[in-house]
């Protein structure tokens, strides 16, 4: 068994698979539908480079020749598409996109001519291979300067992200890609009729798994998959299979060269031997691939989680007290009332003991309220230790739900109370009470839809 | 007889003066609309909905009522509903501390007159007041 037509089947299961995946999980997505023609286009091209391999005369073989190339052809402009729409500049470029699909139909609707590719001829370890012809040269011209252009897109948005997530996929992207595309030019040199074998087609599976894993593990294409744990345990097995496969190979040759002695004893040996350690090879690749893009371990992200939740709470209660200020703001609002409308008649009415009896009574009253609400506000601000006294806990709901009144009105929400407990008093601290209290009700104010808070 | 603003009709040996009720839960509130008004109206008062409601069929004369929109256990638009169902052709002035587009335009839909934003004084006290019973007059 050669490797070749191995690793171009593999390319081509997993490439036609991802299309297959990325496209129906997001049928509506410029990227999603341009990544599923990206990867459908690989496929194509290593589907037929495998069916070249296996060629057993010319006429078969030039066939396969030109029908892997109807894939490839559209390689590039396919990447530029994924590349421009995952940078975000697929409509700001749209001619350019445009162009490049239509060099790839002007390349394809060549084919049936011998001017893009003439044919094929054995050139690979007997395999049969595409031959050159007249204008193969604009297409090589085409490939470098869309995939180089592609690559320097996503660079760009990579360098101007501020997103931290966004960053990552953006790096792990350009660094599959970069390799996938250097691996994909290995191609060029054979047609040409230059002696270089196309070693880096065993290698384009693995760029494609690596983006498979990134996107079942790291939401990269904004795809969650139910059967994530599946996917990327497939997706290594495939990957883990091929180098266990080209480890048994080449190990084989190497003791059949050794010793002249074939055994399938020894081949059992050595494929058990390599078994073993694939585990430990899965989870080191792993550990790297998490640390290297996407800035840790395990560990290290779920303290990044924590710092994350400690932010939420934080901001949670920094919405409650805004909250509570607008509603102690409006409280305010009465006893300033009060003090004002009584100062204002104190001029004319200042001789009248009535109402300077009602001007101390109520002034003294109202200022005392309002060092009451400001201390309120102060005291749910600050952190407090758990006192625990005996409140009545419908008197805290409603306090609670005064502060939210405006809100309930802007909101068009009706306020249903029903308090079915008999006894009301409770042993609790009312402040953080009151506090929990109106985080529940302004998430609950956020997210209703029925336009009732019961 | 001639009407004035002042809420004070004229021509009558008793001086009839035209009926205003003051719903509010606070005492200082109550009192400063009291300082304001009771020099021209006839001033009534109620600290919650049911004291309202049970004032105005006592007082079927009451011409105006001063309502805060925000009282407890009831909403103040709820109480405005509840009034206009027993006594429609009542004026309701809204006096409420939320200067909110979204309140005012409820009030109104629900029958209310006007709206009136705390802090207030008394110029804009004794406007609204007139300004209501004189709409009320003339319909």
């Amino acid at each position: 068994m050669n490797l070749y037509p191995t690793t171009a089947i593999l390319t081509s299961i997993i490439a036609f698979a991802m299309a297959l995946l990325v496209y129906l999980k997001r049928p509506k997505s410029t990227i999603n539908k341009a990544a599923g023609l990206f990867c459908f286009s690989v496929g194509w091209f290593s589907l037929f480079l495998t069916f070249l391999y296996l060629s057993r005369n010319k006429q078969q073989a030039i066939v396969y020749a030109k029908l892997l190339n109807a894939g490839g052809f559209f390689v590039p402009s396919t990447f530029l598409h994924f590349s421009l729409a995952f940078a975000g500049e697929h409509i700001k470029k749209r001619n350019l996109i445009l162009s490049g699909y239509l060099l790839s139909f002007i390349f394809l609707s060549s084919l049936p001519t011998p001017l893009v590719i003439e044919g094929a001829s054995e050139k690979l370890f007997g395999f049969y291979y595409p031959d050159a012809g007249l204008f193969y040269i604009f297409f090589v011209l085409m490939f470098f300067l869309f995939c180089g252009y592609s690559e320097y897109a996503i660079f760009k948005e990579h360098k101007k992200c501020k997103d931290h997530l966004k960053r990552n996929q953006f790096k792990y992207v350009l660094t599959a890609t970069g390799i996938g595309f250097l691996c994909a030019a290995t191609y060029i040199p054979l047609v040409l009729n230059m002696p270089i074998p196309p070693i880096g087609g065993h290698f384009i599976f693995a760029c494609l798994c690596l983006i498979a894993y990134s996107i079942a593990r790291h939401k990269l294409l904004d795809i969650t998959i139910v059967i994530r744990k599946t996917l990327i345990y497939s997706t290594l097995i495939a990957l883990i299979t091929t180098i266990y496969m080209i480890g048994v190979l080449l190990t084989e040759k190497y003791f059949q060269t050794l010793f002249g002695y074939e055994s399938l004893m020894i081949t059992i040996v050595i494929a058990s031997t390599i078994a073993l350690f694939f585990i430990p090879i899965k989870n080191k690749v792993q550990h790297f691939v998490d640390k290297a893009f996407f800035k840790g371990t395990q560990e290290q992200i779920a303290r990044e989680n924590e710092r994350l939740r400690q932010e939420i709470r934080r901001n949670e209660k920094l919405k409650a007290v805004a909250t509570l200020a607008a509603g102690m703001a409006h409280e305010i609002k009465n006893p300033l009332t009060s003090i004002k409308t009584f100062t204002e008649y104190l001029p004319e009415r200042y001789k009248d003991p009535a109402f300077r009896e009602k001007f101390s009574k109520i002034v003294g009253n109202e200022v005392d309220r309002i060092d009451k609400i400001v201390h309120q506000l102060l005291d749910f601000a600050k952190p407090a230790p758990l006192e625990l006294t005996e409140v009545n806990i419908h008197q805290i709901l409603d306090e609670t739900l005064e502060l939210l009144s405006n809100n309930l009105v802007k909101k068009k929400i009706k306020l249903i109370r029903e308090y079915h407990r008999s006894n009301p008093i409770i042993k609790a601290d009312s402040n953080q009470l009151k506090q929990v209290f109106l985080n529940i009700f302004l998430n609950s104010l956020d997210y209703n839809v029925s336009g009732l808070l019961k | 007889m001639r009407n004035n603003p002042t809420g004070i009709i004229e021509g009558d040996a008793n001086m009839k003066r035209e009926h205003v009720l003051i719903c509010d839960d606070e005492e200082g509130i109550r009192e400063s609309l009291n300082l304001i008004l009771s020099e021209q109206y006839t001033i009534g008062f109620a600290s919650n909905v049911k004291e309202a409601l049970d004032y105005l069929k006592d007082n079927p004369q009451t011409n105006l009522i001063l309502l805060d929109i925000k009282m407890p256990r009831v909403d103040g638009l709820e109480a405005l509903r509840q009034i206009k169902k027993t006594q429609p052709a009542i004026e309701v002035l809204i006096v409420t501390g939320y200067r909110s587009i979204e309140t005012a335009t409820e009030a109104i839909k629900n029958g209310a007159a006007g709206y009136i934003v705390k802090p207030f004084d008394k110029a804009q006290i004794l406007k609204a007041v007139q300004e209501t019973l004189e709409k009320k007059r003339s319909t």
